[in-house]
Parts: structure tokens; sequence; C-alpha cells
């Protein structure tokens, strides 16, 4: 990825991958949610996130596969749409 | 468990979650199956991405304050009494929900609001922003509409994905009209403050954090019987709004946009998830 600093065009495209990210998260359920941010930004342990949520350790598994599955979808789809827009004349 | 994509297996071997035998018995798999390992890389891809994007978000992720909390937590529970565990629980409640909003903050998409077409300009109007017409009618001393933004805050919007925070979000102040007769609106089509709002209050069950409460997209979210504007005009003035005296001598003041056909709003590439 490129530096943050390195001008508009970059800060741009930071936002939208943000963006994506962002619309991407909102449309999983919220338990699929609290384990994504629990995994990717807390850094827990399958688990300790089962500590967490009150899950079996095996469920938890269950949640955090199917919601990365649900977020390549959905990112992989805006990725596309979002060349499109950049590729345009 | 009959794709190979659909075995959970992947993401916690990718995350490093398997056990020793589990994982060799999975590698061996692996080995053995081209299409298994393309899944692999996928799920690879997708869980550098989250991490790569939350850690460079401070919005999106978890503040040092909430992760603190999730420590103190873990390293009691060992020693947690069961009758201790319902506590526990209401604290990772509070502090989970104060990790969301970034999930449905609904400022700083405009920017995939833009035209599916290659456009550069923004999305075309629909409903001009209704922040200035919802203005409290206590504080000004005259008939005033609420400026649009100051510069201030438009560069705090674009910063929001860097330094914004939604408890930061504030009304705009008021201005006289006699120190400064003009206001600008932002007429937009964001409308997606109304889902966010309510997956907070039916799905989720908390109260929205303020900042993901923007009115004017609670507004726009539904369909008026507004007169569409005359060719060559943006704005109507819709019926009911008019001068309402409050106190002091505050007014409210409408106005109403909409396109007099659907063409503009087809243009529009709204990415909104609701």
């Amino acid at each position: 990825m490129e530096s943050p600093d390195s001008g508009p065009a970059s800060r741009v495209e930071r936002q939208q991958a943000l963006g994506r990210v962002e619309c991407a998260l909102s449309e999983l359920s919220p338990e699929q949610r609290q384990a994504v941010i629990l995994k990717f930004s807390g850094g827990l342990k399958y688990k300790e996130i089962a500590e967490v949520m009150e899950l079996s350790v095996t469920n938890v598994g269950f949640i955090l596969h199917s919601a990365l599955k649900a977020l390549r979808s959905q990112l992989s789809d805006a990725g596309q749409e979002l060349e499109t827009v950049r590729s345009a004349p | 468990m009959n794709q190979p994509s659909e075995d959970p297996r992947l993401t916690a071997y990718a995350l490093g979650e398997l056990e020793a035998d589990e994982r060799a018995a999975f590698e061996a798999q692996l080995a053995a199956d081209a299409e298994l390992r393309a899944e692999l890389e996928a799920v690879r891809r997708t869980a550098e991405l989250l991490e790569n994007e939350l850690a460079r978000s401070p919005e999106l992720a978890l503040s040092a304050a909430q992760k603190k909390t999730i420590e103190q937590a873990l390293q009691k529970a060992p020693t947690t009494a069961p009758a201790a565990k319902k506590p526990r629980k209401l604290r990772w409640g509070w502090a989970l929900a104060a990790a969301l909003p970034l999930l449905l903050s609904v400022g700083g998409l405009s920017l995939m609001t833009r035209g599916r077409k290659g456009s550069a300009e923004p999305a075309p109007t629909v409903t001009a922003s209704a922040r200035s017409l919802v203005a409290p009618l206590s504080e000004p001393p005259s008939l005033a509409l609420a400026p649009e933004k100051t510069k201030g805050e438009e560069k705090q919007d674009q910063e929001r994905f860097d330094t914004e925070s939604y408890d930061k979000y504030s009304d705009n102040p008021f201005i006289r009209v006699a120190a400064d007769p003009r206001s600008t609106f932002s007429i937009d089509v964001d409308t997606a403050s109304y889902s966010m709002v309510r997956r907070f209050l039916l799905q989720d069950g908390a109260l929205p954090p303020k900042g993901a409460v923007r009115i004017e997209e609670l507004l726009n979210y539904f369909s008026y019987e507004y007169p569409a504007a005359r060719p060559g005009e943006v704005f109507t003035y819709p019926p009911r709004s008019t001068r309402r005296p409050g106190p002091r001598g505050t007014g409210w003041f409408g106005l109403a946009s909409k396109p007099r056909k659907s063409r503009l709003r087809t243009d529009s590439h709204l990415t909104w998830c609701s």
C-alpha cells in the first residue's frame, strides 16, 4: 500500500479502500462484526474471543470463517466497481 | 462441507489457530489440493487487508482503552466466579458498542457516491441537505439560516478517516443574518444514517453514537410530495416550509430540491449498505 502522505490521489484511494472495508463490515451480522474486530483489531485468539463473546471456540471459528468469506466477496465486488470508475475516460 | 471454501479450518489455519496435530493433517490436505491452496491464499489476503485497514484507521479499530478493558476482563476470566459473569458480559457489551460506531459511520463515504460512468463530479442533486433547516430555535436573535459548514468543519470532515470521531460531532454555530446574509447547502443524496440508526436500535439493541445521527440523512431517507423543480431551477419551496417566528424572532425556513426526472439519480453510484 502507498504511503499515507504521498498526495491527494493516494489519499483518495486510501479513503476508498477504507470505505470499502467499512461498508463491507457494516453488512456483517453484529456477531460477525464483533468477532472480526476482536480478532483483527484486538488481536485476540479464538479462545479469547470465545471467552469474550461467551461462545465455543468452534463457534468462533465458524463465525470468523463465514465473516471473512462474506467480506472477501463484498470487497472484491467493490474493488471491481472502483476499478471501472477509475479506468473510465 | 462439500466446498473447500466452507471449511473453517482455512481461516483457522491462516490465522495460526490450528493445534499441531490438526495443522499437520490440514497441511497434508493442502499439499494434495490446489483448490484448497487457492482458497487459503484468498483467506490470507482478506485477513491481511482487514488487519491493515483496521490498524490504519483509529475509527475502525478498538481504542487503547477498549483493548485495556478487554485485556483486564480476560485476565480476570479464570478466577471469575460464575455469579460474577453477568456484569463482565455487560462491560463487554459496553466496550463493543463503543467500538462499533466506526462501522456505521456515515459521513466519510461520500466518495463512494460518484458516478458509475466515471464522472469525477460528486453525486447529483436529489434533496437539499436539511441540516440548516432543523437548527434549534432558541439561540439566535434573528431569523437566520444556520450556515452549512465552517471551513474548520469541512476540514474535519476531510480528515474524518484520520482523526475525527463521532464524539466530537457538534452543531454548526449560528450566524447573524446582518453579519452574513448568505448561506450554503450541501446538496447530496446520502440517506445512510437512517439505516445505520435503525440498525443500531433494532438489530444491535443499542443507542446509536451521537455522531452517527445525521438529521438531514434521516429526512432524506423518505420520499416527500414536494413539487418538482421547474426547468432551470434547482430548488422549490415546499408548501409547509414558511416563516414561523419562534422565540426571540427566530424562524424556520425550508427549501427542497427534487429532480424533475430520476435521470440524475440513475447516474449516481451509491454503495451504501442499507
